[in-house]
Order: structure tokens, then sequence, then C-alpha cells
């Protein structure tokens, strides 16, 4: 029976699809303006449907409806929401909404289509946050390679816009195959203990399976979810990627697709195999060390302002698996915190980037200057959301660190987890090099030779405005996410604290 | 009254972070507040600020210890980081200074700031700036220290890069930030290491970073570590506070942030900020008394650090980088008196050079508007007093010198260096002095003068507190710098043909030149590095070959096993066609029999596999 209480996960999930499929068909009248904003107001209802699940939120959803797949392996359509899901959608549902504010001034041919795909791309990132059994979740997981690969090569902003989504979905569906075969294994390895045949994925149990059994299978699942991360020497999709894609996609993939492969990992790998990531762990410190300072090295010696905020991306991503390595609650919370966080202020530095492109037509920061004289609206919002970045205190990326620091510090498992937190730490400093390399050469000192002619539009000031308020909610009463996640299942009683 | 004064601390806190909100919220959404508006909100802050700090200095005085108000901040099991307020008595009197400073700089600044067009951004930052620093010396706990810590470090660099249309400033703001970011770093290590070993080795495992909970933090502490480890984690907070507080070799970015305009440098550079490095000191002392070797490397520090500013400064004629080399070496003797253990000393000094260097710069400012076309510098009385008396040739600086020597006189070599200190602060004061002293040329604005001549006022009023300690050989060495200072440049003021070795002091010893060249080189040579490796890892493109690997790998096995089976498959095919030209030649029933038997063996082959499938699914069930 179909489940059609208010509050249906299904209907959460396929609701954008539902809108995109409208917007699709010779229903929807052809003008460019109803597009966009029936597509804005979809995403608005969305959100607020999303925030009626917080507000009804009590002990988790689970789908009544679950219609069989393939019933032989106990595959089933079933959606489960919990804690870190729930956090999960609301970010999703908010920044979707945020890019398709900023969409206006960036598209500029078929609208339709990109409004229908943008949706689509919605309802698919959706369902891997809500999705409760493992080869749904695979289906969703492939599922999103498509729009986002017609988003990046259709309307992207680069010369190689093509060639960086060919990349971009290479790269994922390689690394999807070895998740697929760590999810069949799972899923034989369980069926082996429990001996039913249960996708469902909170029915899986490997207790008993040997030890290296299960490394392999983590192993090749964080092959995997580590393109998605991305994990250092699997990373290169992601510079093009981001930097090639328009810049309201590249808000939605640095905001929030880089985080489902965290959630995968703290999903699948720490709740499903402990043993075998406990085992992990210090080595996966070790790369998040190195993504984390490596990656920030490398931001301060671009030049292309969108690439100096991927690469940021990449090394705020290894302070999420940090704290996910740390195996205790405070790591834990400080990692989905720092999801957040950089979710939020990802989505405002590749905005602000976008910005500059539309007026100043180019992104070479060594061709850009001055800018504040001619924008000091925008100058004030990128000084706030690069201060941000920075991890300043009363904002929210600075929670996020501090107790994803002081959470592996306190990981009992491992003495190099002490060595590997402290050393994460010139982070800050690295950081603030390459953030301040972006604010400064960018809006300071004279006007170059790109002179933009126009201070931000009405609807880039409401996107900007909500990130920024939204960033000092956070900062200033970090409990409104904490108290979410403490709520939550992950870890109890382990590590220290 | 006391009490409601003491009551309404957290208000008078919190107001100047309402009016910084209120003024950026408004300009964001393009609502113009009346300058009128702006300054009244923000002097407003600062009076009532000061009417409380002072209204609750009996309350203080009488009780030792003040419960302190908090809030949760974040809390994840046990783990409880607050935020609140607490007072003591020398977060009083900080905040009392802080406060005295703020207000008359503030009335000062509406003056000095008419002419500029960003005058609402310059008064939001003012007030950023006394939100921060007075939740800094009210903290009751490490953490809320460390935030307020943070912020005011951002607001001396949003200061510094206040007009940003020029490149010098902003290069000079992006060099405080980051020499600030990296004592922030290792300070915030100190904290992370501290708390954890804190919470490691007691029990009931408890969390706070409380100041109330300091000695048995450090206690805990100090059993379980080895002496590398304890010094190690103490050098962790203590860089921290000398890169704070200007002292070597961190001082490079007092200099930069000269580039500030000079209300500013009078209130963050000189007697506000840069104390936070010295007031964390003494919050932290009852974990640093453990060592010994720890409190002589904070006096070490210290005195190195005021002769080698001191040399700097009497080389250099740019006034503000004076005063500003100035102001690190009067740091020093304070890190000094700590190290000795004398934290009245350092405190009572702490206060007295704050007033007197914001009087200097106020005073400075005053005759050197940076917003007027006039091209030679010139200082006015209040300067000359200023520089009397911070020389320690009057009133209460004079007492406290004598105070240091008498802490110093028993180690030989400490005390003759302070001498040497006294010496050099009086021969580059008085050389300012002799150098821009222009009688006509006062000030030309009725109120900046009356400020400077408030501070100045106060800093004279304070010496009934402090007891006259006779005249000694500091006074006589200082009287000696000066007046010889004075009659020299008087003498020669000519400071071209300078030699090589004057001008390499007058630059820092080469450490700035350092800083500025070399390490962002490193840095972007490191950087450099990293992206040539990306650019390898990008090219060689790991996944994408591994795929092109499988793919070559079962081409192979495509022709290689699988195309065997296919060639012998189509030589059956061809016999058996050969068969069937010869069974059409033959007789029609032989081609029938053919058929059936084709027929069957494709039925029987499908029925088997079809059941060999459903058993097999069966069995799975």
């Amino acid at each position: 029976m179909p489940d059609f209480s208010i509050l249906s996960l299904p209907i959460l999930v396929l609701l954008p699809l539902i809108f995109g499929l409208y917007i699709l068909t010779p229903l929807c009248p052809q003008s460019e303006v109803f597009v966009r904003r029936f597509a804005k107001g979809a995403s608005v209802f969305h959100l607020f449907y999303t925030g009626l699940f917080l507000a009804f939120y009590n002990k988790g959803f689970v789908s009544m409806w679950q219609p069989t797949w393939i019933g032989t392996i106990g595959c089933k359509f079933g959606f489960v929401m919990d804690e870190l899901a729930l956090l999960m959608t609301i970010l999703t549902s908010l920044i979707f909404t945020l890019a398709i504010i900023a969409s206006k001034a960036h598209i500029r041919k078929a609208h339709k289509l990109y409004y229908a795909l943008f949706l689509f791309f919605e309802s698919t990132i959706l369902g891997i946050f809500n999705v409760g059994d493992a080869f749904t979740f695979f289906l969703f997981w492939e599922l999103e390679l498509i729009p986002a690969y017609f988003l990046i090569a259709h309307w992207g902003e680069g010369v190689e816009s093509k060639r960086s989504a060919m990349k971009f979905v290479l790269y994922t569906f390689i690394g999807s195959l070895f998740m697929l075969l760590g999810l069949i294994l799972l899923h034989y390895f369980s069926f082996l203990v429990t001996g039913s045949m249960n996708a469902e994925i909170s029915a899986y149990d490997m207790n008993g399976v040997g030890l290296i059994l299960q490394v392999l299978v983590s192993v090749l699942l964080l092959i995997g979810f580590g393109v998605k991360l991305p994990i250092v020497p699997i990373h290169s999709w992601l510079p093009d990627a981001h930097t090639d894609a328009p810049t309201p996609v590249s808000m939605v993939l640095a905001g929030v697709l880089l985080k489902t492969g965290a959630y995968a990992i703290i999903r699948f790998n720490l709740q499903l195999l402990p043993e075998a990531f406990k085992a992990l762990a210090p080595i996966l410190a070790l790369i998040a060390l190195v993504n984390i300072i490596f990656a920030a090295l490398v931001a301060y010696a671009q030049t292309d302002i969108k690439r100096i905020v991927a690469f940021s991306s990449i090394s705020n991503m290894g302070l999420v698996l940090l704290g996910i390595c740390s195996i205790n609650k405070i790591g834990l919370t400080g990692s989905i915190f720092h999801m957040v966080a950089h979710g939020l202020i990802t989505a405002g530095l590749f905005m602000v980037c976008g910005i500059v492109f539309l007026r100043c037509k180019t992104r070479d920061i060594t061709c850009l200057g001055g800018l504040a004289q001619k924008m000091p609206r925008l100058f004030g919002f990128a000084t706030i959301i690069v201060v941000a970045a920075v991890g300043m205190p009363l904002l929210p990326a600075f929670i996020g660190e501090v107790l994803t620091v002081l959470g592996a510090m306190a990981a009992e498992f491992s003495v190099i987890m002490k060595f590997i937190a402290l050393l994460s730490l010139p982070m800050l400093i690295c950081a603030s090099c390459y953030m301040l390399k972006f604010l400064h050469q960018g809006f300071f000192g004279q006007l170059s030779v790109c002179k933009p002619n126009s201070d931000i539009m009405n609807h880039e000031f409401v996107v900007l405005s909500i990130i920024v308020l939204c960033l000092l909610v956070l900062g200033v009463y970090p409990m409104s996410i904490i108290n979410i996640v403490n709520a939550s299942f992950i870890m109890g009683g382990n590590g220290i604290w | 009254m006391m009490e409601f004064c003491f009551d309404n601390l957290i208000f008078v806190v919190l107001y100047p972070l309402w009016v910084f909100l209120l003024i950026g919220v408004g300009r964001f959404f393009a609502v113009k507040m009346s300058r009128f508006m702006i300054s009244f909100l923000t002097i407003l802050g600062s009076v009532l600020g000061l009417l409380c700090s002072m209204g609750a200095v009996p309350v203080v005085f009488q009780e030792q210890v003040l419960s302190p108000t908090e809030f949760t901040f974040i809390k994840i099991n046990d783990l409880a980081l607050n935020i609140g307020i607490s007072i003591d008595k020398i977060s009083l009197i900080c905040l009392t200074l802080l406060f005295l400073v703020s207000l008359l700089v503030q009335v000062y600044s509406i003056s000095y700031m008419r002419l500029e067009k960003k005058f609402y951004r310059f008064f939001a930052y003012l007030n950023l700036f006394t939100f921060a620093m007075s939740a800094l010396f009210v903290a009751p706990n490490l953490f809320q220290l460390y935030i307020m810590w943070e912020i005011v470090g951002l607001v001396s660099y949003l200061f510094v890069g206040f007009k940003y249309t020029n490149p010098l400033k902003s290069f000079a703001s992006i060099k405080v930030f980051l020499i600030n970011r990296v004592g922030d770093v290792t300070l915030l290590a100190g904290i992370l290491s501290i708390m954890y070993i804190a919470t490691m080795y007691s029990t009931p495992r408890f969390i706070t970073l409380d100041f109330s909970d300091l000695n048995f933090i450090s206690a805990i502490t100090y059993a379980h570590t080895n002496e590398t480890t304890f010094l190690i984690l103490c050098m962790l907070f203590l860089l921290g506070a000398f890169v704070k507080s200007a002292q070597f070799p961190f001082q490079s970015w007092l200099l930069s942030a000269m580039k500030a305009p000079t209300p500013v440098s009078a209130l963050i550079h000189s007697s506000t900020l840069v104390v936070a490095g010295v007031f964390l000191i003494i919050k932290l002392l009852p974990l640093f008394t453990l060592s010994a070797t720890v409190m002589s490397v904070i006096a070490v520090v210290g005195i190195f650090t005021a002769l080698y500013s001191s040399l700097c400064a009497v080389c250099q004629t740019n006034v503000k980088k004076v005063l500003a080399y100035s102001t690190s070496a009067n740091l020093g003797l304070m890190m000094l008196a700590i190290g000795f253990g004398n934290v009245d000393l350092a405190i009572a000094y702490l206060i007295i050079h704050g007033l007197i260097k914001a009087a200097m710069f106020l005073s400075y400012g005053a005759s050197n508007n940076e917003y007027s076309d006039k091209t030679s510098i010139s200082l006015s009385h209040s300067f000359v007093f200023a520089s009397i008396l911070l020389s320690g040739l009057l009133f209460v600086p004079l007492n406290l010198k004598e105070m240091f020597y008498d802490l110093l006189k028993g180690n030989t070599i400490f005390g003759l260096e302070f001498l040497l200190v006294c010496l050099l602060a009086s021969l580059y004061l008085g050389r300012l002095c002799a150098l821009y002293y222009k009688n006509g040329n006062v000030g030309r604005n009725l109120v900046e003068i009356v400020v400077v001549w408030t501070l100045l006022f106060v800093s004279v009023a304070l010496s009934p507190f402090v007891k006259f300690q006779g005249i000694g050989l500091p006074f006589i060495i200082a009287l000696i710098g000066f007046v010889f200072a004075i009659v020299i440049t008087l003498k020669n003021k000519k400071y071209k043909d300078v030699g090589f070795v004057y001008q390499w002091v007058s630059r820092g010893f080469g450490i700035n030149k350092f800083y500025k060249k070399t390490c962002p080189a490193i840095y972007y040579s490191i950087s450099r590095a990293c992206f040539l490796l990306d650019t390898l890892i990008a090219e060689n493109q790991l996944l994408l070959r591994l795929a092109r690997f499988m793919v070559r790998i079962s081409y192979w096995i495509e022709k290689n096993v699988f195309d065997i089976f296919g060639r012998i498959l189509v030589h059956f095919v061809r016999f058996a066609s050969m068969e069937v030209e010869v069974a059409q030649v033959k007789n029609s029933q032989t081609y029938i029999t053919y058929g059936v038997l084709i027929v069957v063996s494709i039925l029987v082959t499908i029925l088997l596999t079809y059941s060999l499938i459903i058993n097999n699914l069966g069995g799975l069930r």
C-alpha cells in the first residue's frame, strides 16, 4: 500500500523529480520566466516540506510503502530517515534552492531541460541520503551521474566542460564498480551469517566474518566512496568538474555531492564494518592528513578562482574524513558539523566566483583586482564568507575544525591519531593563505583591466544573505546541529568522551 | 548601585556587538545611519562600559572570587564548552582600561575620521573590537578566550586593510593576519592538548577549561607528562602569547600593523590588543609556575625583545614605527616582570604604558592627520610630555622602573640589560622629540587635543596609587640618555649618510626582510611543487589507467579465449552446412530426420536449463 500520510519519504525523495517531469511535458508553458519561477517555487516548496520533517521528527522515519525490486535477493525500494539523513536532506534542499535561485543569471540556453535535470539531480541525491536498502542506494548513486553529466557538459562555463564531465562520470563509475563488488560481497557475507536474503542496510550483520574479509569489503567500498569524497590520489576529477560546471551546479557539487561520500562512509564502513574500519582508521587518517595539507598547498598555487575553491573543498573534506576516522562521538559530530558548514561556505564561495565571472568574464586571479570599489556589497559578503572559510570563531567552520581535531586526539585505538590531529592544525594557516589570496587579489588594490559594471543583483543578494545568515546562526548557536546529532545513533560509549 | 553595575557587565560587553550588527546589517540593506547616530550609539556603549566597570571595582575587590555567568556553547556527552562572563581583579582592571581608552579613541575618531567616506565601517569595526576585547578580558574559560583572541586578530586585520585600494596596506594586512594566525594555531594546539590530557587522566572525567579549575588541570598535566612534553606544551601557549604581544621574533606584524589609521594604532596596537598575550600568560600562571624553565623562558624572551626592539627603535626615524618598536619593548618588560614572578608590577606597567602610548599615538595623529595634505611631520607638547613620562623621568613610570630595577638587582645580567633598555628608551624618545618638535604647529582640533591630555591626565592621576621609590639608577640613566639624545639630534639633524649597520638595524636586523621576501617565496615554491605533483596525478589518472588496463585484459581474453570457441563454432557450422548440402542432394527423409533431431535437442536443452535455474533459485530461497 502506498504511504499517504503527509510526511512520506518516497514523496520527499521523488517530489523534485515529479516537478522536473512536469517541466518537460508540453503542459508546462514554454516561457523561460515561468519555468524558472516554477522551479524556484518547487524547490522552496520542497524546502518547506523538508522543514516539516524536521519539525515532526521523532526517532526516525521509515516509509510504509516498500515495493519489491528484486525479490530473490531481498531488494526493496525502501526509504529510511534518521538524524544524519535528516540533516543532510535539509542541507541538500537548502543548497538546491539557493542554486536554483542563483541559476537566473547563469543559464542562457535550454531552460526547460536545465531545470528539469536540476530537479532530477536533487531527487537522486535525496535518494542517496534517505535510502534504506543497499542496492537501491547503489541505484541512486549511479542515477545521479546522468543529470550531473548533462548539467556539466551542456551548460558548462569552461572550454573543456564536456571532457570534464566525462572525466567525472568515468571516475565515479569506475569507483562504483569496486563499490558494487563490495556491496555484493557484503550482501553475500551477511547472507551467510544471518541466513536470510535482506538488502536493508540496517539488517546487515557482519559479526563472525573474518577480519581480513571485512577489511577487503571495507576497502572495496572505500574506493567507491573515496572517489566522491574525494581522497587524494583519486581526486583529480573534482577540480576539473567544479571549475567547468556552471556556477549553480558547482555550488551543488561542492555543497552536497561531496557529502554523499562522507555520508556513505559513515553509513557503511563505520556502522556496518566497525572492526574493519577501526583497523583501517589510522591509515585513512593519514590519507586524510595528506588531503588536508596537500590540497591546501595546491590551492595556493592556483590562478583560477574556482579552482582555488575546488581545492579548498578537497582540503575540507579531508578534515571530515579525519573526524570520521576518530570513531568517537566528538569527532563524528565535528565531522558532520563540518559537512554542513563546508556545504554552506563552498556554496557561498562558488556563488561569489560566479558573480565575479559574470561581471568580469574571467576567472584568472591575475587579471582581477580592485573589485571592492565597484562592488562593495559583494565585497562585504565575500569577506564574511572568506573569514568563515579560514575558520574564524563564531562562524561554523571553526567549530567543525575544533571538534574534529579534538575527536581525533581523543581516539583511543592509536597513538598516531594524536599526532595526525595536531599536524592537521596548520591547515588553518594554509587555509588563510589561499583564502586571503583569493580575497586580496580579487577585491583589494586598484582596479585592473576587468571592470565590473554593476554590483550584485537582487536574487544574488538573496542567495548570499541566506548563506551568511545561516553561517552566523550556526556559528553562534552550534547546538542547533549538535542537538540533532547528539540525539542520534552513531556511537555510544566509544572513545573517551 | 555597585551590584547593579556588576550585574550589568554582561550587557555592557554585548552592547557593542549589537551596535556592530546594527551598522553592518543596516548597511547591507542600504539603510544609511547618520554619522551622529553611529557615533552616539558607539560612545554610549563605551560610557556605559566605563561606568559599569568602574562601579564594579568595589564589588570585585571585596570578594575574591565571583561566580561566573555561563551559557552552553557546545555540549557533547561530557564535553561542555561554555561562554560567559567571570570577573576577577585583573580582568576588571583590563576592562576598565579598555573602556577608557576605547571611549577616548572613539571621541577622537569622530573628529579624526570626519573626512572618511567609510565612516560607518570604521565605527562598526571599533564596536566589534570593543566587544571582542572585553569578552576576552572577562572570559571564564580558555575556550572563550581563544574565540575572542581570534576575533580581535581579525579586527586588527580588517583595520590594517581598511583602505582597500592601497596595495601596500592590503599586503600589510595579509602579513598581520598570517603571523597572528601562526600564534593562534599554536595556542589552539596547546588548548586542545591540555584539554585532552586533563580529561584523560582525571577521574571522574571532566572537561571544562575554566580558569577556576586551572590549578587542578595544571597539576594533572604536570603529573602525567615528562619534562620535555610539559615544556613543549607550555611553549605552545607561550608562542601564542608571544605572537600576540609582538615578542621576538614575531614583532614584525606590529610594524606592518602601523599602516592602520592612527586612532586604531592607539587603541589596538598599543594599549589593548597587544596586551592580550601578557593577559594570557598571567591567566595561565598556575600552569607555567610549575616549571622554572618556563618562567625563565618568559623572562629571557621579554628582556631580549626589549633590547632588540629598543635597538631597532633607536635607528628608526618613522614615528609610528618607533612607537611600535617601543610598544614591543615595553611588552617585553612586562614579560620580564612576569618571568620574575611579580604580576602586580606587570599589570601596573601594562596600564600606565597603555595610557601613555595611546596618548602618544593620538598626539601624533592630531598633528599629522592622514587626511590632510601636510607632508612634514610635526609633534606637539603633549607628545613631548608623554615621551618624558614614558622614559621614566616623571610620576608613575619613574616609580615603576625603580621597582623593576629593585626586582632585577639580584641578577647582574638582567639588571644591566634593564638599565640598557632604559637608556635606549630615553634615547629614541628624546631623539624623536628633538627631531620633529615644532612649537608653532600643534594640533588643529580642540577635541583631539582634549582627548590626548585627558589620557595623560589620567596616567598622571594614577601616581598616588604607586609608592614613591626614590630616585635611583634607572632615572639617572634615562635622564642622561634623554638629554644626550636631544643635544646630539639638535646638533646634527641629517640622517642621510648613515652607515650600513645603522640601516640594517633600522630594518629590524633583517628579520622583516626575511618575512617579506623569504617566507612567501618558500611557501609559494612548496605550494608550486605540490601543484606539480597534483598535475602529475591528474595526468596519470590513476583510476582511468586502471580501467584502461582492465579493458585491455578483457580484450585479450576476448581475443585469445572466446575467439577460439568462435572459430570452432565456425568450423562446425561450415561442416554442418556441407552435410546439409549433401542431404539436399540425397533425399527428403534424411532431411526431416535431421530437422526433428535438432528441434528436439534444442527443446531438451531449454527445458534442462530452465529446470536447473528453477531448482537453484528454489534452493536459494
